[in-house]
């Protein structure tokens, strides 16, 4: 048997493997929807990583120069 | 679960379904927690979907990667119960792996003889269709590595299916 033998009949041997456990995998996802819900709302509402720091960064940067009556840079 | 969004996880699954337990086989040799860890890696998919970002990635790696590191924690609950990650799966009953590979003779002698990273390599290309370079970064190996291991275990499933001992 050659090698693109060898492929073609593990493709086809592997090809329909898997069980199919789509009702069950429905049930867990079901039992969880409040958990996703919230993780879509945050992520849509929340800015991208970084950009809050950078945000509190600038406040404080304002903040100290408000107190030291420093000019801006 | 709203109806298009349970059509569009059916659509994925039914897609997607055969290439991650046939990964999770050949890291784990045994169809039953291949199953479980099959499982695990959808409802994580939908956990994390809302946070997904493609990222010049197709989304069967970033799929993919997920059940890597879902049957990885599976080895790992081996290990804690003392056996050795790079043995645990060689430990498996083989009649686990074989389970449904009756008259599937090239798979069994995949499961068999062929060493994990070997089964994988092998799995991730022929079976899951993903490119060399796509395996070499979701394995963390060197290109050249991956394409050496593929050759290597393709000439010994050739050699083992002319010669079966």
């Amino acid at each position: 048997m050659k090698p693109e033998e060898i492929k073609t009949r593990l493709r086809d041997e592997m090809a329909d493997l898997a069980p199919d456990r789509l009702e069950d995998l429905l049930a867990a996802c079901d039992a969880q929807p409040q958990e996703h819900a919230r993780a879509a709302g945050a992520d849509a509402g929340a800015p991208p990583p970084g950009v809050e720091a950078a945000r509190r960064s600038r406040r404080v940067r304002a903040a100290a120069r408000r107190h030291l009556r420093l000019p801006r840079a | 679960m709203p109806p298009e969004t349970k059509a569009a996880l059916a659509e994925l699954y039914a897609q997607a379904k055969n290439p991650v337990y046939c990964f999770a086989l050949s890291i784990l040799r045994d169809s039953f927690a291949a199953e479980d860890v099959m499982q695990e890696t959808f409802l994580q998919v939908w956990k994390s979907a809302p946070t997904y970002r493609p990222s010049g990635k197709n989304a069967l790696t970033w799929i993919l990667g997920i059940t890597k590191y879902t049957a990885l924690a599976r080895l790992r609950e081996g290990q804690r119960a003392g056996i050795p990650l790079e043995d645990a799966a060689d430990k498996v009953d083989p009649r686990d792996a074989f389970r449904d590979c009756e008259n599937r003779i090239v798979t069994q002698a995949m499961l068999a003889q062929l060493a994990q990273d070997e089964r994988e390599i092998v799995v991730l290309h022929v079976v899951t269709g993903l490119k060399h370079r796509e395996i070499a970064e979701l394995l963390e190996m060197p290109l050249p590595t991956v394409l050496s291991k593929y050759h290597r275990s393709l000439k010994k499933l050739e050699r083992l299916v002319r010669e079966p001992s």
